[in-house]
C-alpha cells in the first residue's frame, strides 16, 4: 500500500482549501462550493478503492 | 520492527493533517483519517496471516471440524470491521451511525453463532434422549 497517498490526499485538501478562501473572499461561494466538492469525489475516489481492498483481504483471511 | 515505525509514522503523519484540515476542510481531513486506518489496516493483516494459519494448523492437528471453525473466524472478522467502522464513524461526529454499525455487527456475529449454538442443543438434545 502506497504511503504517499496519505501526503497526495493532504495536498489536495491544502490547496482546496486555499481556492476555497481565495474564492470565498472574492465573492464566489458556489465555485468554492463546488471545488471542494470535486476535490471530495477526487480523494473519495482514491481513498475508496483501497478501503474495498482491505475489506476484501479481511473477507478472505476471515473466510466470509 | 520496521512495521511498527512505519505504523506509529503513519497515524502520527495523518494526525498532523488530519487536525491541519479539520478546521478548513473537514471531509478530507476526514478522508486523510480514513486512509490511515486503511493502511494501517493493511499493516495489521499482515501480521494476522500467520496467526490465522497457524489456528488453521491446530484445527488440523486437533480433527475439529472446520464447520466448527469458521463461524468463529468469521465473528472475529466482522468484530475487527465493525470496530474500525465505528471508530471512522466517532470521528466524523455521527455516534448514531457508528452505533448502529456495532449493533448490526452484533446481530450478524450472533446470526453467525447459530450453527454452533444448534449443534450444542442438538449435543444437549442427543445426551438427554440417551439418558432418559
Amino acid at each position: 500500500m502506497e504511503i504517499d497517498l496519505i501526503f497526495k490526499i493532504a495536498a489536495v485538501g491544502i490547496v482546496v482549501s486555499i481556492l476555497n478562501q481565495v474564492l470565498v473572499r472574492s465573492g464566489r461561494e458556489e465555485q468554492a462550493t463546488m471545488t471542494t466538492l470535486a476535490a471530495l469525489v477526487v480523494v473519495l475516489m482514491l481513498v475508496v478503492q483501497k478501503i474495498a481492498d482491505l475489506f476484501q483481504l479481511v473477507e478472505q483471511l476471515f473466510k466470509f | 520492527m520496521e512495521e511498527l515505525g512505519k505504523m506509529i509514522s503513519i497515524a502520527l503523519v495523518a494526525a498532523v493533517f488530519g487536525s491541519l484540515l479539520a478546521t478548513t476542510e473537514k471531509p478530507i481531513s476526514l478522508l486523510v483519517v480514513l486512509f490511515a486506518v486503511t493502511a494501517i489496516g493493511w499493516i495489521g493483516a499482515r501480521f494476522l496471516i500467520p496467526v490465522l494459519e497457524t489456528i488453521e494448523m491446530l484445527r488440523d492437528l486437533s480433527g475439529i471440524s472446520s464447520s466448527l471453525t469458521a463461524p468463529l473466524l468469521k465473528i472475529a472478522g466482522i468484530g475487527i470491521l465493525t470496530h474500525l467502522a465505528n471508530g471512522v464513524c466517532a470521528d466524523s461526529g455521527y455516534h448514531s451511525l457508528g452505533n448502529v454499525v456495532r449493533q448490526t455487527g452484533l446481530i450478524m456475529s450472533v446470526y453467525m453463532s447459530l450453527p454452533l449454538v444448534q449443534a450444542v442443543l442438538e449435543l444437549m438434545k442427543k445426551t438427554i434422549g440417551d439418558a432418559a
